[in-house]
């Protein structure tokens, strides 16, 4: 039974995304707010607002793709799981909450989202019952709960300036306000002083995981940054914030290289990608922030959930030294992985590329010395060492493998991950041909074919020596 | 009950209706988890919270209630509770900026225990006994839990635009 609810609500899911899809490329340049002010007898009124504009649209309308592929993949993940009814209900409010938080730009309606963010998320956590689990839950509900309140009392400070409807949006604010509200969004998003329950959140089963750290929870905080960025920009200006997401982005990326939990590994690229987006916000390029928390959100759910198929058939070992390609047939499945793990790391042409290039050029035009440079640069590198190490490990090792549940695995599932696939290579292109207009490209034409160059030959030597030699060998002993 | 004083005795009409409302949706919200604590009582036969694991399994309509009374009782959003809580400390909060670090330690600590509450019953492994035998929820159960949380919900619009 929970089979056909499951189908259900991936296909009504992806219907709802081919709609925002025809929205945003219709109403494209155009933005409109339905302001519902509920008033009754001689009472002040109640405002509940939802906005429509490019932002919105298009998050949404990935957060929908992604959400549908998820639920679809886990009629196979969650076989035999005696509390399907449960999984689903929790994943199905967690998209609404998160849906909310998007389409609302008044604090009051923000905070619902915000707060069922929490909460759903919590519960998803701790669905497996071993303590492991809930220690983690109790460490994401906690934080989640500070940030709740900071945003509760960052609405307090709207107090006077109309928190109930958009009239915030036209009005100056104070100081402490916007700091209260950056708090709330580093919270959510985990940067440094909060960063402690991302990595931890993995105790999730590895569908949330993906709908966790890709798209919807991490996010809503530079989700929240964009949405109200106009108010707090001589806050984001401030420098401290700026050396606190890339210390962030840097010590996650260190961080990575070290570890060897496959699904760990990649709980905190997220982290050293949000630290990135956030820097972005810092330079104060929204647009960039904003592209690349798209891509972000396609190639990563795309990698958690091949990442999740490598561990189902090593029997659950998340340890990446334990595992191996030896027994694979599905090469299409392999290739998911690679591609997404390149897209991560920012490989020419496909879409983390894009959007990655564009943060690091407006690092280069932003006056501030060397030194902030250097960091964000090392950053990046840190990120292509451990998507090469993640790469490596998983793949090429020929240990433990169950063949028998690779034919468990639905061909359908393919087909559905496939979008995510096809996004995650062209969406850099296309996005940034169909809606950057001509304003925005920093380096074009042969500045940026000279990064390509700087990278290129590296990529080809990590990639010739360390994956596809031994994985083309192993290919033609075994298969 | 001591913000609730706090802000009754600063005596505005904000205050005393906000104060007013937490009382009420405190009311509404204590009483439904001390009922299903007294589902508890009779069906597991035991009140202690080490004892008492697992009980999500179960799944059922007493798990449900248990969830979402607990977090509405740390005031969780689309509750009463949630909006009383917004409209007693925010109008504390306009009496004086002293009672801010006091509110937001009172918010955080209450989040605490809640989900320590809500864990401590549903979570961890289920001591499998013949305790689980009667466990069979009547019709009035249902009926009176799900009236609790129809006000709590039929409120949240009602008394919010009344008195705010």
């Amino acid at each position: 039974m929970y089979l056909a609810i499951f189908l259900l609500f991936s296909s009504l899911l992806f219907l709802f995304h081919l709609m925002l899809t025809f929205f945003y490329f219709f109403f494209y340049g155009s933005e409109f707010l339905f302001d519902f002010s509920l008033s009754f007898f001689a009472c002040s009124s109640f405002h509940l607002s939802f906005v429509g504009d490019f932002f919105s649209f298009q998050f949404m309308s990935f957060i929908i793709l992604i959400s549908s592929v998820v639920i679809f993949y886990s009629i196979f993940y969650m076989d035999g799981d005696s509390t399907a009814t449960r999984f689903i209900s929790l994943v199905l409010l967690f998209i609404f909450s998160m849906s909310f938080l998007v389409v609302c730009p008044s604090l009051l309606g923000l905070i619902f989202g915000w707060d069922g963010l929490g909460i759903t998320s919590f519960l998803l956590v701790v669905y497996y019952n071993n303590t492991s689990s809930l220690r983690s839950g109790l460490i994401t509900v906690y934080t989640n709960r500070l940030g709740d309140i900071f945003l509760i009392f960052s609405l307090f400070l709207a107090l006077p300036l109309g928190w109930m409807s958009v009239d915030l949006f036209f009005s100056s604010v104070p100081l402490i306000f916007s700091v209260f509200l950056i708090l709330a969004g580093i919270t959510k998003s985990a940067q440094l002083p909060f960063c402690s329950w991302l990595p931890a959140a993995i105790a999730a089963p590895t569908p949330v995981s993906s709908l966790v750290h890709s798209s919807t929870l991490v996010t809503a905080g530079v989700y929240l940054f964009i949405r109200f960025f106009f108010l707090f920009e001589r806050v984001f200006f401030s420098l401290f914030f700026l050396l606190l997401f890339l210390a962030t982005s840097l010590s996650a990326g260190a961080f990575a290289c070290l570890e060897v939990d496959l699904k760990k590994l990649v709980a905190i690229s997220t982290l050293s990608q949000l630290g990135l987006m956030m820097a972005s916000l810092g330079l104060g390029h929204l647009f960039f922030s904003f592209f690349h928390i798209v891509r972000h959100a396609l190639f990563k759910s795309l990698l958690f959930l091949s990442c999740g198929f490598l561990i189902m058939v090593g029997l659950g070992l998340q340890d990446m030294r334990f595992k191996g390609n030896k027994f694979f047939p599905r090469g299409s499945l392999v290739l998911m992985v690679i591609v997404a793990n390149l897209s991560l790391c920012g490989f020419p042409f496909l879409s983390g590329f894009f959007s990655r290039d564009l943060i690091i050029e407006s690092f280069i035009f932003f006056e501030s010395g060397i030194s902030l440079l250097l960091i964000f640069f090392f950053s990046c590198v840190l990120s292509v060492i451990y998507s090469f190490k993640m790469l490596n490990l998983a793949l090429t090792s020929d240990l433990l493998c169950c063949p028998s549940l690779l034919t468990s695995f639905l061909s359908s599932n393919m087909l559905f991950m496939g979008f995510l696939f096809f996004w995650s290579i062209a969406l850099g292109k296309v996005f940034s041909s169909l809606f950057m207009g001509g304003e925005i490209p920093l380096f074009y034409g042969f500045d940026k074919f000279i990064g390509v160059l700087f990278f290129f030959p590296l990529f080809i030597y990590f990639f010739a020596s360390q994956v596809f030699f031994s994985f083309f060998i192993d290919m033609l002993w075994l298969n | 009950m001591g913000p609730v004083l706090s802000c009754f005795f600063l005596l505005s009409y904000y205050r005393i209706m906000g104060s007013y409302l937490v009382i009420f949706s405190h009311g509404l919200c204590s009483c439904a988890l001390f009922f299903l604590l007294t589902f508890i009582r009779k069906n597991f036969f035991r009140r202690r919270v080490f004892l008492l694991r697992g009980s999500i399994v179960l799944g059922g309509v007493f798990s449900f209630f248990w969830v979402v009374f607990c977090f509405f009782n740390m005031a969780a959003p689309p509750s009463f509770n949630f909006f009383s809580e917004l409209i007693s400390i925010f109008s504390c909060l306009l009496y004086g900026r002293g009672f801010f670090f006091i509110f937001f330690l009172l918010s955080v600590f209450v989040g605490f225990y809640c989900v320590i509450i809500m864990v401590s019953v549903m979570h961890g492994s289920l001591v499998r006994h013949n305790f689980l035998a009667p466990f069979s929820i009547k019709l009035s159960d249902l009926l009176s839990a799900f009236f609790l949380l129809f006000f709590l919900f039929f409120f949240v619009f009602f008394s919010f635009i009344f008195y705010c």
